[in-house]
């Protein structure tokens, strides 16, 4: 069963500048004394800090909190990309990350091209790289594009491209970052529909949202994060009743409810 | 509003196996930890090796993209380059062209390929910045398509190289096989300079530019231009060249190829030289690894 543990999870972020990269500047200040204690003080953001969790199959995590909170470090922490300075991770199951939009695309390489090197990526055989390029092209409509360099595209097709590949291979856990929510409408419906059909086997959704309705429609638990800190982890609707402020929380109660009565929501 | 239907085949597409199944990353891990995590992440790099090897093609092509003769340029700016310089030596310093012109074809085009993978190396990491920031693939992979793109560069080149030997009727003895192993290194302590200078430069951003300078001086000091026995009867140039290590990289494999006697001497040289970047480098790995992702 796929699982994800985090214990007491940190993560600093440092900030470097113009001065802090020159190996000149480093060496000088190593060579002074004076100098030297501005060097230790180098400028850290504390991007992360002392957060625990536990996630196994069926959970769908929402994470929210305000721009800098540290969710994006947060999931790339959770991808494996970022290392922590403090804490443990424990992953168990096949991990997909969709963290921005052209994660890990050359955008001088045309879609196809791009298709092929993630199919190498995840060392799938030649016939299941074939049939992943088909499925990728026609879920994400872009059979006139596909041999036209990336940079060639715009904003709303390199994201179907971006997201119709990273759910095109079964993963167990999918990490999702909110720029999903660039596409246009009929585009997130059909997303809607995939990530919904990932959930229903019971597998891990992470995602972070800025969107009150989209936490509330894909999720079943969240963690509300400030200044790298949990400080609220729970249902939806309570984690954003406390996050969000008292007013807007009854717009998107009320809005909500509609959706719920055309049975859009996932849980 | 589109009706989207959703196969459920599409979705139970599973791949074969799971490389990325189960992971667990701990903080604070000593060496010993840290080393495992080198030798794993140079496992996975090499499970991908196809990979890795399409990278580096499609590096060459977008270079080329849409240019007639496409890699072939990189044939012909070479075999530009040495015909200038063979014709301005022979004129200019009356230097005997059969035995000089081939001599020199093989150094510049070898030596423009161990310096482009130091140079190369520096940007092993920065270059591949949206892939390091996307997804979780061996770090070592990165400095291993650099070796690679360069290797298909070499391929090139060497086309000039043949037909300067062709040309001038160099006779080519069994002893040139003798050039394999010393290649090898080359490759070796090319994958190892990736990942030393890819740290540094992505860490410190004025490195290339030191990394630049010293390879101009490595150029002049290092039989390229000039043949060994030029010096002979010079002291200190001669120490100059003994000490220095890419002499006697250069050497181990251009000896067997023009049938010149290699002196074990540079065979020690050349494996204590790859000895202490493999340590330099690996230590550094080790210790850098986890970091690499923060600094691009």
């Amino acid at each position: 069963m796929p699982s994800v543990i985090a214990r007491g999870l940190s993560i600093d972020f440092p900030l470097y500048h113009a001065e802090s990269r020159s190996l000149k500047k480093a060496m000088l200040s190593a060579a002074s004394s004076r100098l030297s204690r501005d060097r230790k003080q180098r400028v850290v953001v504390q991007a992360v800090r002392d957060v625990s969790f536990a996630l196994n199959a069926g959970d769908r995590l929402g994470l929210v909190g305000e721009n800098g909170a540290g969710k994006t470090t947060l999931l790339r922490t959770l991808a494996g990309i970022y290392e922590p300075i403090a804490g443990t991770l424990s992953i168990r199951g096949r991990l997909t990350a969709l963290l921005d939009m052209n994660q890990g695309m050359n955008t001088d390489l045309t879609g196809r091209e791009n298709i092929r090197l993630f199919a190498l990526y995840k060392k799938l055989s030649k016939p299941d790289s074939l049939r992943l390029e088909e499925e990728v092209v026609q879920f994400s409509e872009l059979e006139q594009f596909i041999d036209l360099p990336l940079r060639t595209y715009s904003s709303g097709m390199a994201l179907r491209l971006g997201f119709a590949l990273a759910t095109a291979i079964r993963s167990e856990i999918l990490i999702m970052d909110e720029w999903l929510l660039a596409g246009d409408a009929a585009f997130v419906e059909k997303a809607r529909n995939r990530i919904e059909s990932v959930a229903r086997r019971a597998d891990i959704l992470i995602m972070s949202s800025h969107s009150a309705s989209t936490i509330r429609q894909w999720s079943n638990r969240a963690i509300w994060l400030n200044r790298g800190r949990i400080v609220a982890d729970g249902a939806p609707d309570e984690v954003l009743r406390a996050y969000l402020p008292a007013g807007e929380w009854e717009q998107i109660n009320i809005a909500d409810t509609e959706c719920v009565g055309r049975g859009l929501t996932a849980s | 509003m589109k009706q989207s239907v959703q196969t459920p085949s599409a979705l139970a597409f599973r791949p074969p196996h799971a490389p990325e199944a189960r992971f667990e990353i701990h903080a604070g891990l000593g060496w010993r930890d840290q080393f495992r995590l080198v030798a794993e992440d140079l496992r996975a790099a090499a499970s991908l090796w196809h990979l890795a090897w399409t990278l580096s093609i499609l590096d060459i092509k977008l270079r080329y993209r849409g240019s007639l003769l496409g890699p072939f340029w990189l044939t012909l700016s070479t075999a530009v380059m040495i015909g200038s310089i063979g014709f301005i030596y022979s004129y200019l310093f009356h230097t005997d062209m059969t035995t000089y012109l081939p001599f020199l074809t093989f150094s510049l085009t070898f030596w423009t390929f161990l310096s482009t993978m130091m140079t190369d190396g520096c940007n092993v990491f920065i270059q591949a910045e949206s892939t390091i920031k996307g997804m979780k693939l061996p770090l070592s992979l990165y400095a291993a398509r650099a070796v690679l793109r360069n290797l298909i560069i070499l391929a090139h080149n060497i086309v000039v190289v043949i037909a300067v030997f062709l040309v001038f009727r160099v006779s080519i003895t069994e002893w040139a096989v003798l050039a394999i192993p010393g290649f090898i290194i080359w490759l070796v302590d090319g994958f190892l300079m990736g990942l030393l200078f890819g740290i540094f430069c992505t860490r410190f951003r004025d490195v290339p530019q030191i990394i630049m300078s010293i390879l101009q001086i490595l150029f002049f000091v290092t039989p390229i231009m000039w043949q060994p026995d030029q010096i002979k009867g010079r002291p200190v140039l001669s120490l100059i060249m003994t000490l220095n290590p890419f002499e006697a990289l250069m050497h181990i494999v251009r000896a067997p190829i023009l049938g010149v006697p290699i002196g074990l001497l540079s065979w020690a040289d050349a494996l204590v030289f790859s000895g202490v970047l493999a340590v330099g480098s690996l230590l550094l790995f080790a210790r850098m690894r986890g970091r690499i992702a923060f600094w691009i």
